[in-house]
């Protein structure tokens, strides 16, 4: 078992993502684009994670579980997300610490797993629970 | 062939307005012009599949039934929250905010958490904004500050900025401008601009004290060095406020606003935020003049105006009972603790497109698209006033229509 990895997870905007939200709504093609992690080729190696595999992405505010991808240009430590519902699922808002919730900046732990990408679905639910 | 027409593209905040459109049989057939932004909207807006219908409780009701049920809400609730409108024109947020007024609401929109504070200095003269048509062909520095807006407004570079301008280089292809931009990645935008200041996530503060230390006579990083060598060879100089650099400010622009200030001994500098709704502004700049303020108004007998009307904060303390939403999809950009709080009160739904706040919803009424099927005016990200037609008979009545008759009827 690995040893959870801390990481600061930094968010973008994808038009690809948008384009797909507004085509389809947030279906299949829309988990596809949103559920994933850019991570460092240091950073996968370090976890045993090889790209295209599930990682999970955990905080106090949820986990999901996304597609980790490399990208050599990224700094150890870092992650990369599109803004999305599952980035969302990791955002916290806390008042006494900040006038903003945490969009673009958002600590996790990220660790190997066996489990299926988070359907949208189950996001989707438990945004209204 | 069929006849085109001219449209304002509501995609984005760049609201594009050279865009064609072939309808026939009152179904868009062609598009020319827009980017696969703007096109993906305007086929989901003409895609049946995608259209919201009215519904109470997830149940499809013909219009009028909506309309009741969303009266009855309203005149039901005790701590009423009108929402969002970055998305509706100027005459549709008017509506709402004269009845956010009448029934002693509390009224606020995204820039709360977002360009807000930016917006009101904007407003106030400070920083100095300009129109994008000033721009065009008379800045000599465009600079990108946490944005990339080949995502987030894909054609702002060809319609508004680099691309746009009229004057190349000998080669003939190199705009003769320099394009610029600072950044906590590599981006599309940073790979064509030179340079790219790279930042670390969350650097931005410290990178802009940077600057202002060297500008006062101390000392700074050969990085802070090289931005003002930069803008000290500029003489008009553009600077784009993006969500990256609004988000690790924490949207508070304060030492922002004294940089620009400071830079203003070498360049004239203006600021233009990179707002994604078509009318954010518009909802800031009409609440201003009907309250005094940008954002965060209560109603609930003198204007009140704070933090604690802010939409986070009524969501998080859980002080609405009913939320009246429009032009807006918060069920899509809520953390989701909020998202959860949020789905505990009523929540009514004015919208055109099936979104994850019209599935959240206890009642939604359809509404005719702004900019496709009603017309009206909006204020793009430098403060122009944009004018919006249809070009499309819709079934369902416009935002505007709708508030009205809340205003009427709901006492």
């Amino acid at each position: 078992m690995s040893t959870p990895l801390e990481l600061v997870l930094v968010t973008y905007h994808d038009g690809l993502l948008k384009i797909a939200e507004t085509k389809e709504g947030t279906g299949s093609l829309y988990q596809q684009l949103a559920a994933v992690v850019w991570l460092s080729p240091d950073d996968l190696k370090s976890l045993g994670v090889n790209i295209g595999k599930p990682v999970e992405l955990r905080n106090a505010a949820g986990s999901v579980v996304v597609q980790a991808k490399s990208d050599s240009n990224n700094e150890s430590g870092m992650g990369y997300m599109p803004f999305s519902l599952y980035s969302l699922s990791l955002t916290s808002y806390d008042p006494a610490k900040a006038s903003f919730p945490d969009f673009k900046r958002i600590e996790v732990k990220v660790l190997p797993t066996e489990q299926s990408i988070t359907p949208i679905s189950e996001i989707q639910r438990g945004r209204i629970a | 062939m069929n006849e085109m027409a001219n449209l304002v593209c509501t995609g984005c905040g760049s609201l594009c307005d050279d865009i064609q459109v072939e309808i026939a049989e009152d179904r868009i057939t062609r598009i020319e012009n827009a980017c696969a932004k703007g096109s993906a909207l305007l086929y989901a807006l003409d895609n049946p599949d995608r259209r919201t219908t009215c519904l109470v409780r997830h149940k499809e009701v013909p219009l009028e039934r909506a309309i009741e049920e969303a009266k009855h809400l309203l005149s039901e609730a005790r701590r009423l929250l009108i929402f969002g409108l970055d998305n509706s024109t100027l005459e549709a947020q008017a509506k709402a905010i004269r009845l956010a007024r009448k029934l002693g609401a509390v009224i606020d929109d995204a820039s709360s958490f977002s360009y807000g504070e930016l917006i009101r200095g904007l407003l106030d003269g400070s920083p100095r904004s300009c129109s994008l048509s000033q721009i065009k062909d008379k800045a000599d520095l465009l600079m990108y500050w946490g944005s990339n807006p080949l995502h987030s407004h894909p054609r702002h570079l060809s319609e508004f900025s680099y691309y746009s301008y009229t004057d190349y280089d000998e080669a003939g292809w190199i705009p003769k401008v320099k394009l610029a931009c600072v950044d906590v990645r590599e981006t599309e935008l940073s790979s064509i601009c030179r340079p790219a200041f790279r930042l670390a996530p969350g650097g931005d503060r410290e990178f802009i004290r940077e600057i202002l230390s060297i500008i006062k006579g101390g000392e700074g990083t050969d990085e802070a060095k090289a931005f003002l060598e930069l803008i000290k060879e500029s003489q008009v100089c553009a600077i784009f406020c993006g969500k990256g650099l609004l988000y690790s400010l924490n949207g508070h622009f304060g030492l922002f606003n004294e940089m620009v200030e400071g830079l203003g001994q070498w360049t004239k500098v203006s600021v233009i935020p990179m707002i994604d709704e078509i009318n954010m502004l518009g909802f800031n700049k009409s609440l201003r003049e009907e309250a005094g303020y940008v954002n965060q108004v209560s109603f609930d007998g003198d204007i009140k105006h704070g933090t604690e009307f802010s939409f986070l904060e009524q969501v998080h303390k859980e002080l609405p009972d009913c939320v009246l939403i429009a032009g807006s999809d918060p069920f899509s950009t809520l953390p989701q603790s909020l998202s959860r709080k949020l789905a505990s009160a009523k929540v009514i739904c004015l919208g055109s497109i099936i979104t994850s706040t019209t599935n959240a919803a206890e009642v939604v009424i359809a509404t005719a698209a702004p900019g496709l099927e009603s017309n009206g005016k909006v204020v793009r990200m430098d403060g122009e006033e944009v004018n919006l037609f249809d070009v499309k008979k819709s079934t369902y009545p416009s935002e505007e229509e709708v508030l009205e008759r809340f205003f009427e009827d709901v006492k």
